[in-house]
Formats: C-alpha cells, sequence, structure tokens
C-alpha cells in the first residue's frame, strides 16, 4: 500500500509538471489579460521566491518532506494552506455525496432484483429504457437541462447549494433547509449514471444466479419464493456492488467533477479541476494525494467487505 | 415634487455657499450615523478631508442604503467587484483623453516633461482614520520598490532613459517626482490601478510592522505565520486586491469599499466610513452600504443568475454572444440591458509574420501588396453581421476617433470588400494559380498555404477566423485553422514561428498608445503577434543580434523615439499622423471590425448608471463611472 501512494505521488507530480510553463506563467497570463504589464525581470524575482527555479525532484522531496508532517503546502492561488481549503469544501463535498449514494442503493438494489424477477415483464422494459437512456446520457448534458428547464418554467436558478440570503448566513435550522431544497438537482444528475448502471449489474448477475441449479433445487422442494430470491441469490449478486464500494471512496470528495462545475456546486472537484489548470502545484498535487490515498483505503475496505459477505473468499484462504 | 423642489433648493444653497468646506454640512448613511452616535465612530465632517471629492450624480441625489450583488469568474480577473470599489490618485477620462485628479486634489506635469507634481488632499484618512499623506508614497518608494528584497529589479516604468526617478517631498500634502529625461510615462501614471494601492502608494503605518527596516522582529513575526523571511509574509499582507481573494482583511484602504468576510466562493465589502467622496449636496458616498461578490465556477451558472435577477450589475463577466439571451430574460429577472462600446480598434488583428524563417514566405508577407490583398478579401460587413450583430465597427486596424490626432482616412485604408482588386494584386506579384483553378503557387512552386495559429480565448476569435479562413481561400491562399492554449501561442508568437500571427488590438486609446511607448500593440514589433521578432532584437541589442530592419522601418522607429520626447501640441501630432499614416500604408496589421459592443446588465432600481459608456480597461471598466454614485431607489 506504500508502495502504490509512492508511486502515485511521483506519477502525480509529474504529471502536474507536464504541460509548458508553471503556476506563473499562468498568474503572468491572466495579469496581462487584465492589462498589467510584467517585466521580464519581475517575472524572474516572482519565480524565485515561488522557488520554482529549483530542480524537479528537489521541488518533490521538500513537497513529500512537508506532507509526512502533514502540512500540504500552501495554494499560490488563494494564498492559503491547502489543508484549510479543503476542508472548507469537504462537509458539502461529502453530504452530497452520502445523499446521492444512498439515493442510487435505495433505487437501484431493488429495481434491480425486481427487474430480475420479473424479466421481460413490462415494469423490466420500462426500467431497462430509462435505465439506458440513464446510462447513455452524460452527467452535464442532463444537469444542463435541468437547468434550462427548472429556469424556464419554475423561474429557479439551478446552481449552487444555498439561496444567496442563506449563502452568507451562519449554519441555522432555516439553512439546513435551504440545503435540503437545493440538493435534489445535484443528487439527482450525480446519481443518475450510477444508478441506471447498478440496475443493470444487479438484474445481470441476479439473473446468473437464479438459472443456478441451486435455486432450482430449492424452488422443487418449495421454499418460497421470496425467502428463496433473498437467501441466496441476492447475496451473491451484490458481490460485484461490494468490491466497487473501495471506488466511491475517491467519488465522495472529487464529487463528480464536470457535473459539479457545470452546477457551481461547492465541491472539491471543481477546487481540484482549478487548481490544475492554473498548476497551482501543491494545491493539485496534495488532492489527488488525498484521492489515491482513499482509493487504496477503500479499495482495502471492499476486499473486506468481501470477505465478510462472501464465504466462498474466506474457505478459499483457509483451504490454501 | 417635493423631493426634487428640496433638492434644488439645497443644490441653490451649497451653491450660495460656494467651496468653503468648513460652512459645508454633510450628511451620512444611517449605518455610519448609527455608529456615530454610539461613539464608535468621530462625526462625519472630521472623518472626510478638508476638500472631498465632490461627484455630480448622473441622474440624480440618491438614496442610502442596499446590498450590490456582482458575480465573477475568476479570482484574479473579479474585474467588476474590483473596478466597483478601488481608486487611484488619478484616473482616465472614459475616452482616455484626459487625466481626472481622484484621491489626489491635483497635479501638474512640468514643460519639459521632466517633473511631476502630485497634490493630495489634506485631511484624508485611511479606512481606519489614519491620516494619508506623502509618507505613503515616500514608503511604497523607498521601502517597496527601492528594496531589494521586495523589488529586485525595478520596472522600466521607473527608469527612463536607465536613471532612476527621484522622489521630493515638498511638504505633507507634495510630491515632486523627477525623471532624467521628459518623459511620456507620467501620463500612464492616470491609470487608476497603476496610481492605486500598491501600484503608487501603501499604508505606511499597518504595513511597517512587517518591514524589517522598522521592525527589526518582522523576520519573526513572518516565521509564526507560516512564512521564511519577513518580505514573503510583507507581500501577502500588503496585497491591494490583484487576486481579490488573496486580500488581507485587516489592510486599510482609501477605496469605497472595506473587506469584512472572505469565503472561497464570496466575498463581503462594506462601506469605508473615511471615504472621501461626496455628492453635490454634501452626502457623504457611496450611497449603496454593501457589496457582495460571488465567484461562480462557469459561464452558463453565472449567465442563470443574472437572468434570473440574483445580480445587480455586470459586465466583465458577460459575453456579447450571450446578448439575445440575457435581453430575452430581462423583465424575469428585472434588468435593464444596454450596448456599451468597446475600446478596441480590433477584434481580431492580423499581423504577417514578416521576419519568416521561411525565405519565400518572408518575402511574400513582406510584400506590401499581399498585405494590401489580405486585408482587401475581407468582407467586414459580413464579419459585423455574423459574429456582432450588426454593432460593430468594420474597419482597418488603427487608434480609435477619440483620439485628437485621429484620421478617418486610417479607419478606411484597404478596409472595404474587394476581392476583384485582391486577386489583381496578387497577379501582379506573380503568385500564379495551379492547373484546377483551386490554389495560388509560391514561386518556388509549392502551393501557398498559411497555418493561422491563436488564442481562442478573449472575445469571438475563432468566429472571426473561420469566416476569414473562407474569404482568404477565395483568393487561393490555402488557410489551416489552429486554435492553441494561451502559453503555447504566446510561446509561439514571441519565437516568431507564427505564419501570421493575430491578438485583439488594444491600446488604442490617445493616452495609452501615448504613456506605453514601444509596449503599446501599435507601436511595437510583437503586440501578441511577434510579427518582426528579428528586427525588434536587432533595435533592442543596438544592432549587434538580430536582422537589419529595411530602411522605412528604421525610420518608423526613429519616429517612435522622436514622438515619446515631443513637447509641443504640433509636434506631437505631426508625428503621431506620420507614425499611424505609416500603419495605414504598410497594413502592419489588418484589422477586421473594432469597437464591438459589450453587453451591461443593471437591475432595474439601480440608477445613476449610464446607458452608453466605454467599457474598457484603458479606462479601467467601471472607475469612470463614479461607482460611488450608483444607488437603489428604495
Amino acid at each position: 500500500m506504500v508502495i502504490v501512494l509512492w508511486a502515485v505521488s511521483i506519477t502525480a507530480f509529474v504529471i502536474i509538471q507536464l504541460p509548458p510553463g508553471d503556476f506563473l506563467t499562468s498568474y503572468i497570463m491572466k495579469l496581462e489579460a487584465s492589462g498589467q504589464i510584467v517585466d521580464e525581470a519581475e517575472i524572474a524575482a516572482l519565480r524565485k521566491q515561488y522557488d520554482l527555479d529549483s530542480p524537479i525532484h528537489l521541488q518533490y522531496c521538500k513537497w513529500m518532506w512537508k506532507m509526512l508532517h502533514g502540512d500540504f503546502g500552501k495554494s499560490f492561488e488563494w494564498n492559503r494552506p491547502v489543508r484549510d481549503l479543503i476542508a472548507e469544501r469537504l462537509p458539502l463535498t461529502v453530504t452530497i455525496s452520502i445523499f446521492t449514494l444512498i439515493f442510487t442503493y435505495l433505487l437501484a438494489i431493488p429495481i434491480g432484483i425486481y427487474s430480475a424477477a420479473r424479466q421481460y415483464s413490462i415494469g423490466d422494459y420500462t426500467f431497462t429504457v430509462f435505465g439506458f437512456i440513464g446510462l447513455a446520457t452524460p452527467g452535464f448534458l442532463f444537469a444542463l437541462i435541468l437547468m434550462f428547464f427548472f429556469y424556464r418554467y419554475f423561474g429557479i436558478s439551478v446552481g449552487g447549494l444555498f439561496s444567496p440570503q442563506y449563502q452568507l448566513a451562519d449554519w441555522s435550522g432555516a439553512k439546513f433547509i435551504d440545503l435540503l431544497k437545493h440538493l435534489p438537482i445535484p443528487v439527482l444528475v450525480i446519481g443518475m449514471a450510477g444508478t441506471a448502471g447498478l440496475i443493470r449489474i444487479m438484474r445481470g448477475c441476479l439473473l446468473d444466479e437464479l438459472r443456478k441449479q441451486y435455486v432450482i433445487t430449492a424452488r422443487a422442494k418449495g421454499v418460497s419464493e421470496r425467502r428463496l430470491l433473498f437467501k441466496y441469490p441476492v447475496r451473491v449478486a451484490i458481490n460485484p456492488i461490494a468490491s466497487t464500494i473501495g471506488w466511491l471512496l475517491p467519488g465522495i470528495v472529487s464529487g463528480q467533477t464536470i457535473v459539479a462545475i457545470v452546477l457551481d456546486l461547492p465541491t472539491v472537484g471543481p477546487l481540484l479541476f482549478r487548481s490544475l489548470v492554473n498548476q497551482d502545484m501543491y494545491l493539485a498535487g496534495s488532492s489527488i494525494m488525498i484521492l489515491a490515498f482513499l482509493t487504496v483505503i477503500g479499495t482495502f475496505i471492499s476486499d473486506i467487505l468481501l470477505v465478510w459477505l462472501d464465504p466462498r473468499i474466506r474457505y478459499e484462504k483457509q483451504a490454501r | 415634487m417635493l423631493q426634487r423642489k428640496v433638492v434644488i433648493w439645497l443644490i441653490g444653497i451649497v451653491c450660495l455657499l460656494g467651496t468653503n468646506p468648513a460652512v459645508a454640512r454633510y450628511n451620512e448613511s444611517h449605518m455610519l450615523a448609527k455608529l456615530v452616535k454610539e461613539g464608535k465612530l468621530p462625526p462625519v465632517e472630521e472623518r472626510l478631508p478638508e476638500e472631498p471629492r465632490v461627484i455630480e450624480p448622473l441622474e440624480e441625489i440618491g438614496q442610502y442604503g442596499g446590498i450590490l450583488n456582482v458575480a465573477d469568474l475568476d479570482p484574479y480577473n473579479a474585474i467588476d467587484a474590483r473596478s466597483l470599489r478601488r481608486h487611484g490618485l488619478f484616473r482616465f477620462s472614459e475616452d482616455c483623453t484626459e487625466i481626472i485628479p481622484d484621491i489626489a486634489k491635483g497635479f501638474e506635469i512640468s514643460e519639459d516633461k521632466k517633473t511631476f507634481t502630485i497634490h493630495l488632499r489634506k485631511g484624508l484618512k485611511w479606512s481606519n482614520g489614519v491620516p494619508f499623506t506623502v509618507d505613503d508614497i515616500l514608503f511604497w518608494w523607498q521601502d517597496i520598490v527601492l528594496n531589494k528584497e521586495l523589488t529586485p529589479i525595478i520596472g522600466r516604468l521607473w527608469k527612463p532613459g536607465g536613471e532612476l526617478a527621484r522622489f521630493e517631498k515638498v511638504n505633507n500634502y507634495t510630491l515632486r517626482i523627477h525623471f532624467a529625461e521628459p518623459y511620456p510615462v507620467v501620463t500612464q501614471l492616470g491609470h487608476s490601478f497603476g496610481s492605486g494601492q500598491g501600484g503608487l502608494y501603501d499604508p505606511k503605518h499597518y504595513l511597517k510592522e512587517y518591514h524589517i527596516k522598522y521592525n527589526p522582529k518582522a523576520n519573526e513575526i513572518a516565521k509564526k505565520e507560516g512564512y521564511e523571511y519577513w518580505w514573503e509574509l510583507f507581500k501577502v499582507v500588503r496585497n491591494p486586491g490583484y487576486n481579490q481573494w488573496n486580500i488581507d482583511v485587516n489592510l486599510p484602504t482609501l477605496d469605497t469599499y472595506v473587506i469584512k468576510k472572505i469565503a472561497l466562493d464570496y466575498q463581503v465589502w462594506e462601506r469605508n466610513p473615511y471615504f472621501w467622496q461626496v455628492d453635490t449636496v454634501g452626502n457623504q458616498l457611496p450611497y449603496i452600504d454593501t457589496l457582495i461578490d460571488r465567484l461562480y465556477g462557469n459561464q452558463e451558472v453565472l449567465n442563470m443568475k443574472v437572468m434570473s435577477g440574483e445580480i445587480d450589475i455586470a459586465s466583465f463577466s458577460l459575453l456579447l454572444s450571450d446578448y439575445p439571451l440575457l435581453k430575452e430574460s430581462e423583465k424575469r429577472g428585472n434588468y435593464r440591458t444596454f450596448m456599451w462600446k468597446t475600446a478596441i480598434g480590433a477584434a481580431v488583428a492580423f499581423a504577417p509574420n514578416q521576419n519568416h524563417r521561411d525565405p519565400v514566405l518572408r518575402e511574400i508577407m513582406q510584400n506590401i501588396k499581399f498585405r494590401q490583398a489580405l486585408s482587401l478579401a475581407i468582407n467586414r460587413e459580413e464579419i459585423n453581421e455574423i459574429v456582432c450583430f450588426g454593432l460593430a465597427i468594420p474597419r482597418q486596424a488603427t487608434v480609435l476617433p477619440t483620439c485628437s490626432f485621429y484620421k478617418e482616412e486610417w479607419d478606411r485604408a484597404y478596409a472595404e470588400y474587394d476581392p476583384e482588386k485582391a486577386n489583381e494584386l496578387l497577379d501582379k506579384m506573380n503568385l500564379k494559380w495551379n492547373k484546377n483553378q483551386s490554389n495560388r503557387l509560391r514561386p518556388d512552386g509549392k502551393p501557398l498555404s498559411i497555418l493561422i495559429e491563436y488564442y481562442s480565448g478573449e472575445g469571438p476569435r475563432t468566429a472571426i477566423c473561420e469566416l476569414v479562413e473562407e474569404y482568404w481561400e477565395k483568393i487561393g491562399i490555402r488557410v489551416a485553422l489552429k486554435p492553441e492554449d494561451r502559453s503555447f501561442y504566446n510561446q509561439r508568437a514571441n519565437a516568431g514561428l507564427l505564419d501570421i500571427g493575430l491578438w485583439h488590438l488594444d491600446c488604442v486609446t490617445e493616452l495609452h498608445v501615448y504613456g506605453q511607448p514601444h509596449s503599446g500593440k501599435m507601436l511595437s514589433f510583437d503586440g501578441g503577434c511577434g510579427w518582426a521578432k528579428q528586427w525588434e532584437l536587432w533595435f533592442n541589442t543596438g544592432g549587434k543580434q538580430g536582422k537589419e530592419p529595411p530602411e522605412e522601418i528604421k525610420l518608423f522607429y526613429k519616429d517612435m523615439e522622436d514622438w515619446s520626447l515631443v513637447t509641443t501640441k504640433k509636434e506631437y501630432v505631426r508625428l503621431a499622423q506620420k507614425i499611424f499614416d505609416f500603419h495605414a500604408k504598410q497594413l502592419i496589421y489588418i484589422g477586421t471590425v473594432g469597437m464591438a459592443p459589450w453587453p451591461v446588465i443593471v437591475k432595474n432600481n439601480l440608477k445613476n448608471v449610464p446607458t452608453q459608456g466605454w467599457w474598457s480597461w484603458d479606462s479601467n471598466f467601471w472607475i469612470a463611472f463614479e461607482p460611488a454614485q450608483f444607488f437603489f431607489t428604495q
């Protein structure tokens, strides 16, 4: 795990350094875009001060050393510690992601089971059609359509998570309710593709299971249909879902970047995107590291979950 | 009706009292009056300078109160919020022909253009009540500009002829700046960002805490804040808002609003209690109490917020192409949409690379007939209709008509649409067509083709380039378009690797053309296009490197140098006309459409905002329209 993280850290750092120029280049372009004249000499001085002159491997070592001490460095652009920036965005990101997750599971698993148990029924076809539409529609497009729809017919400007009067207010009951009002659209958009995908996976796996001999035997012995369905096949069919839970963890933090940008959600995703565009080295690097760390942790969790859910994996290990 | 009578009456009183400030009575916002009553703030008479700047409201005397909601897309380019609140010692008039004292009371430029005298307002105070004097300017000069750690190398603005400017304090309110040479750049000080906080003055009383010269413990303070050296922290504390999200909440200012709160996606600004402007009846400005700037992640969301009426005033972040959308939602969003003019000579100006590394292409590009043909082949009326809703002005790349030395013929030089004449010119150059009449051939027999590399942001570049591609293919030139990232494009342009460079032609208003010798677009060998990098190098190195330019270019360069040193108005106009005559004849830049309109939206209840104006960097966006006198009808 440590080796993986170390490899990721190097890759992340190299990728951030790859495009021509650095944070200062884009900084200067911006100054010039707003009409300020920046002298060559001033640029050289700034470069020295931002420590962008030293060779890449030294910059990398410095960054790693600081990170090992819990210091993620300072964002050039916001001039604040990376830790603070991520902390400011994290709570809302996690909120959205968890709501999305609940939404996805609550919808997808029952529908998947229904579709498999009643294969080729009208209900199954309907869900299949919606499922494919959901899978095929890019999230950002769906977001744009919803934005237009809500603006046109309800006069609501979608975007952000709070109404203007609550954005500045401290946390209160009213602010929370305002947040709940704004949540459905992002949750719907972000959850859509996942739900559709999950329905298909659930349906497919369950269908495989239902055709197996133990199910037929059980049915022949007169086990009730409901008990038959939930006792074993569903448990087995849920396996692939459990094994991908690990991927959800980084998703919770990065929070569907494209959709978040389109809907202007105050989550970590757009922050990471901005930092990559501006080559805000430490912010981008640290965000990527945090994401990588969460992926590794997530994979670990899903492994444990699998062992717990599926006795076969457990026994296999013992047999060896 | 009654109110108007009262207003007229009040104006009468003010006129009677004349300009004697001791007698004038001032009014203030309820918000501040409350603080005065509570004893937290001195009365308004003590907060204002002896002679506050008097602003004549555009339409009517305003009412106090309200929150101004503003939207921006980028913390570095939070231009709407920045230009609604910032000030300089001076500012340019809207058309950039005049310098208007703003924070300063006045200025004089000596006849030999070597001395610049600045008069400050007596009794003017920082937002925390500390007096603002010449010392704040000297602090900026001596302890920041002349400090090796803060400013390792001093920009050329302050070193005309290689010699540093000399600052002389006459008294607390008078300052003289001496230059070694007659120096037109003094006019550039008129720009309000240049003469604003961080550009010409800084709050000495606040910043000296962080400066090693005044506080030997400055390094320790910096270490405590997580920096290695004092100057690192100093720079952070001093930032007057180039990146508006980096601002120090305690930094005193002379601007209209003072920062109160910064979050990642919004900022709250409150009125500066010591603000030094009043209206004609003695109301301390600004009328509006609070300014909130929100940072949106993308254009669509920002448009949506504007259209649903959540934003009170917006311009910088809007696009001309969204104009129909914005106009359509006027009623629902309860706002007005204006079309202002931009001070841009050409939305896109093409500059054929006359120092091209391919000798055949170089010879073609240097041929004046070729550039004339390129220009004649462009259908500017059509570009105007398709890209700018017919609201821009089809014209050649040249200065704006507001310049005192402007000639109308520059606008029209080879700007008519005449593909036949263009073909004739190319025929005369002996660029023959190939067998199936689809493409012209270069003298070496290869097909004549041009690659247009361009940066796709800032204005409708792609739309214009696609049309121009069509026009030029009609006269037998094969054209390929290649949109590029900004930094990549700039690198290529700087290295002189483009076939034909293109940029928008800005800095074409009077004081900007003149104030920035060799850096204003039309007076440089680069102009964002890199059209003559080898000649530029030759001039810059005194002939040691680069390629020697032809005689006429040498003369052109000399004229530009002479122009920056003239002392009489007559000479000034004569040389300027000589320079831009040369441009009109040579077509170094080939223009398309200029002075394109720019959408501005203003909430219906927001008053004193002009319906027509110049939207430009040159006059600093909102600053030219005195935003402190904008107000909400309550």
